[in-house]
């Protein structure tokens, strides 16, 4: 143990009298743990926001039925559109009436409108109608006032709740509760305001209107389909409520069983899942770019190590000459490609955080800190130290003592 | 049974196509407590004797016993221990460790023994009190005399408390006046009781041993009590 100590420390010393040697030397670890750090950082922070996102818009405990499911294929995705029908209320009633698994269902659409209030307007706003269910979904609150009661929806009021950034750019620090907006060219009294959700990937969650489905309706029109959100009773039983609301639909939909079925059903966990397919492909290119910076590290730290045994030729002679053993000699030199090899990976943490911060700071991208990618950089390069250290820790185990303090 | 006993000791190297023979068949008893001086012209064969007998090397034929143990056929992690245990090496070019402190050079011996970090430290600063060098501790080989550094390495030779001392032309890289003391030095440790072998191409420097060992072309020539 204090052997190791005392090569550890040696290690450190000469990495310290050597900075530039030592710097060239643990390039390779360097690029490879920053690439690793700020990629994986990232992502992380991509998963993080890009999950927020999904379970804000799909919630975690509910399924999504919509006319078109997730479909990677684009010819397929286009004969979907072509061919099925739009969903309706009569779907979001059927899937109600079929399950006793099912607790809600509530119908949605969503138009880019404008709004405006006292000359101040937000072309483009996503204004959402909600069916009179919405209240039982989790994704809908308010900071102030109230949520839209069911009954406005029933009864299709001109009542909305607005989003911050709504509230924020149309009333400019103005009580916006029982003041008229006007959506295109309807006028909604406001009852409540959301919390701020924030921005992802640049783009704000807080500029949105929920209105009753049918106000929503006369202002676009009916021909839209819908989106329906379907909450099981018991979010285990999220599988039998989805198989149970597919039959119903293809009971409602008169579908026969070669038909395939013509609308799409999906989980905030199947959207996850393309994500984090997508994002895979990312991590192969990543391990080919490491692996290469990698090897190429190691055989700089092996040559730079055989160059450091030469030079030390005599100093590994008087060792053995004072009672050093071969294994001694081989874990002071293994001791000290890991440190040497380590301290590159650890230079390469702290560099990738900086690349992630720097880009958090300059693109809408977010980054997370994952502490896996800490324990990987550590240990990739410890190991690369290990195995690329072995060669020249054997060599200078086999000198004579007798050559080593011979030589001048 | 003497400390030492060597008996038909042979070595021979192969050197390219031909064979070295470096020692032809060397016989000699050491007992406890001698000082022994070993002289002979170059290629006489003294370097190859005196790895054998610090265990740097092992003989082609014949047989060495240190201290009641053969050590002609052992293997080379046994001979490593041998040599932490039972030899103290001082060095005409000293050896010490540039990086290390005095002290640490002192304690390295003790390191491969396996010693704990206290007792190492004491153990070496008592050692570098035997050489008069207990102000010197910390001090780095660059910041010490030619003859400090001998001091450092005879204390480094001793830490250990070996049986015997072995000496490598120990002046030859020093003047006269320290050179002379670094002769004192070993005098006055052959009095504590010490074992000791200084190879030498110096007259003057053989003379403060008990006997001179004359080596020629591989063999004894002469064995001199002074």
């Amino acid at each position: 143990m204090s052997l190791f100590l005392e090569a550890l420390w040696l290690a450190l010393d000469a990495i310290w009298s050597h900075k530039l040697r030592s710097l060239l030397t643990v390039m390779g670890n360097i690029v490879a743990v920053t690439s690793i750090i700020a990629v994986v950082t990232l992502i992380e922070g991509m998963n993080l926001a890009v999950g927020d996102a999904i379970t804000s818009e799909a919630g975690a405990d509910a399924f999504m039925i919509e006319r078109v499911g997730i479909i990677t294929d684009e010819d397929e995705a286009e004969r979907a559109r072509r061919l099925n029908p739009r969903i309706t209320i009569e779907d979001a009633l059927a899937v109600e009436g079929y399950s006793r698994d099912v607790d809600a269902v509530m119908a949605k659409v969503t138009q880019r409108g404008r709004v405006t209030y006292r000359g101040r307007e937000m072309e483009r706003t996503q204004i959402e109608g909600v069916s009179e269910d919405y209240i039982s979904f989790s994704n809908y609150g308010v900071e102030e006032g109230r949520l839209i009661t069911p009954t406005e929806v029933r009864r299709r009021r001109p009542v909305a709740v607005i989003g911050w950034g709504v509230a924020d750019r149309l009333f400019e620090g103005e009580d916006p509760l029982d003041k008229a907006v006007k959506v295109e060219d309807r006028h909604f009294r406001v009852v409540g305001v959301s919390a701020k959700k924030g921005a992802i990937f640049g783009r704000s969650q807080d500029e949105f209107v929920i209105v009753p489905l049918g106000a929503h309706q006369r202002i676009f029109g009916i021909r839209r389909s819908l989106s329906l959100m379907v909450k099981p009773d018991d979010p285990g039983g999220m599988l039998e409520a989805m198989e149970d609301a597919v039959v119903a639909l293809r009971i409602e939909r008169q579908l026969k069983p070669a038909e395939e079925n013509n609308f799409g059903l999906f989980t905030s966990g199947t959207i996850l899942g393309l994500w984090e397919a997508a994002t895979s492909g990312i991590f192969a290119v990543l391990i080919g770019v490491v692996a290469l910076s990698l090897v190429v590290g190691g055989i700089v730290i092996m040559n730079i190590m055989l160059m450091l045994v030469t030079e030390r030729t005599r100093e590994i002679g008087l060792r053995k000459a004072l009672g050093a053993r071969r294994r001694d000699i081989v874990w002071q030199i293994l001791a000290e490609s890991v440190t040497l090899s380590t301290v590159g990976g650890a230079v390469g943490i702290v560099l990738g955080f900086g690349v992630a911060l720097a880009i958090e700071q300059a693109t809408p991208v977010p980054a997370a800190v994952a502490p896996w990618s800490v324990a990987l950089g550590i240990g990739m390069t410890g190991g690369v130290g290990l195995v690329f250290g072995l060669y020249p820790a054997l060599r200078a185990a086999r000198l004579s003592p007798i050559e080593a303090l011979r030589k001048d | 049974m003497s400390l030492i006993e060597v008996e038909q000791l042979k070595k021979s190297y192969e050197m390219g196509s031909e064979r070295v023979h470096a020692l032809r068949g060397v016989d000699l008893q050491v007992e406890k407590g001698e000082y022994v001086a070993i002289m002979g012209p170059s290629g006489s064969g003294k370097s190859t004797f005196l790895n054998l007998l610090g265990c740097l090397d092992t003989p082609t034929s014949g047989r060495y016993v240190l201290n009641d143990r053969d050590v002609s056929t052992m293997a080379e992690d046994d001979l490593a221990q041998v040599r932490n245990e039972e030899i103290g090496f001082v060095f005409q070019t000293f050896n010490l460790l540039a990086r290390a402190t005095a002290l640490q050079n002192v304690e390295l011996p003790l390191v491969y023994a396996g010693v704990g970090a206290d007792e190492r430290r004491s153990r070496a600063e008592t050692a570098l009190e035997k050489v008069d060098l207990s102000d010197r501790v910390t001090h780095r080989p660059n910041e010490l005399s030619g003859g400090q550094r001998q001091r450092v390495a005879i204390a480094r030779a001793l830490v250990n408390n070996p049986s015997i001392l072995l000496a490598d032309e120990p002046t030859g890289n020093l003047d006269s006046v320290t050179g002379a003391e670094l002769l004192g030095l070993l005098d006055s440790l052959h009095e504590k009781g010490h074992t000791l072998f200084v190879v030498t191409h110096e007259r003057d420097v053989a003379k403060h041993a008990q006997s001179i060992v004359q080596l020629r072309d591989g063999q004894i020539e002469t064995i001199e009590r002074v």
